[in-house]
């Protein structure tokens, strides 16, 4: 990974969003703090947290399985800001509580958005320590091998590994914008 | 990393390129912004404590994030759409495929 530093690109013509303001280094700290404490807050509460979410999750993974060529014995695919997996993975207690509640729509959602029974291997990577927790609880409940899916909490634990595939879902809007020094 | 801050989506955009293999595909998934809904308030105005881009991304900034990272056949789709507090809200998909050759 390069070392550089951020600066105002000169070559740009395209003058800084002004319902957006520039944000500061301290700004950025400060949004990566309050998304830390946001997703570490939630938990498992995660999944709860977006039952509504679950249409748009279920579009997006048929949309990727018809835009990706997807190997089931061969595609690795790189989850950035993971989250709880929730969005890549059938999560078997979701399922039950779905039944005992008679939310038969909830298990069906759920198991039409994972993405996991295409691929041959997720890593999830994630900035809240408790997301990259509950991704691999969730991995294991499900009996899948750290090698079939895992999360970490950096790019850098990845050191050489390279990948077919990388997604991010719903995060880039997290993200800071390019205009700070 | 030479110090630590809470990444750009240009330098998101870039690392996970330099994270795929050649002929990889990034697919990013996010809210489209609205040209309609320039007049009100974003769209995830509630989450601006821990939201940068409160009111999504256009069809050209993604592209642009895309093909500055090196990234070609850019393809960009609505996939889906949902009402959020009476108001329309639209997704995009964007994906494109890291060349053969290192830039």
């Amino acid at each position: 990974m390069s070392h550089h530093h951020h600066h105002l690109d000169a070559s740009s013509s395209s003058p800084p969003d002004v319902s957006q303001p520039p944000a500061t280094v301290k700004e950025t700290v400060l949004l990566e703090a309050a998304n830390v404490a946001h997703f570490d807050a939630l938990g498992h509460d995660f999944d709860k947290h977006h039952p509504d979410a679950a249409d748009v999750s279920d579009r997006l993974s048929f949309a990727l399985r018809r835009v990706l060529v997807l190997d089931e014995d061969a595609t690795s695919v790189l989850d950035y800001a993971c989250g709880s997996g929730q969005l890549v993975s059938q999560p078997p207690l979701l399922l039950v509580n779905s039944l005992l509640t008679k939310r038969y729509f909830i298990l069906i959602g759920q198991v039409s958005r994972a993405l996991a029974p295409y691929v041959a291997q997720l890593v999830g990577v994630d900035i809240s320590p408790r997301m990259v927790e509950v991704y691999n609880a969730r991995a294991n409940t499900q009996g899948l091998e750290p090698h079939e899916m895992r999360a970490v909490g950096s790019l850098a634990e990845l050191q050489q590994q390279r990948f077919d595939v990388a997604v991010v879902r719903f995060s880039f809007s997290l993200l800071s914008n390019d205009y700070f020094i | 990393m030479a110090y630590h801050h809470f990444a750009s989506v240009k330098d998101v955009t870039r690392e996970l390129v330099a994270y795929l293999k050649p002929r990889g595909t990034l697919a990013v998934a996010d809210i489209l912004r609205l040209e309609a809904d320039e007049g009100e308030p974003p769209i995830m105005a509630k989450y601006e404590y821990m939201v940068a881009h409160t009111r999504g991304f256009t069809e050209e900034e993604m592209r642009g994030v895309f093909e500055g990272a090196g990234l070609e056949n850019v393809a960009f789709e609505r996939f889906a759409s949902a009402k959020k507090e009476g108001r329309d809200v639209q997704f995009f998909l964007a994906t494109g495929t890291k060349p053969t050759s290192e830039l």
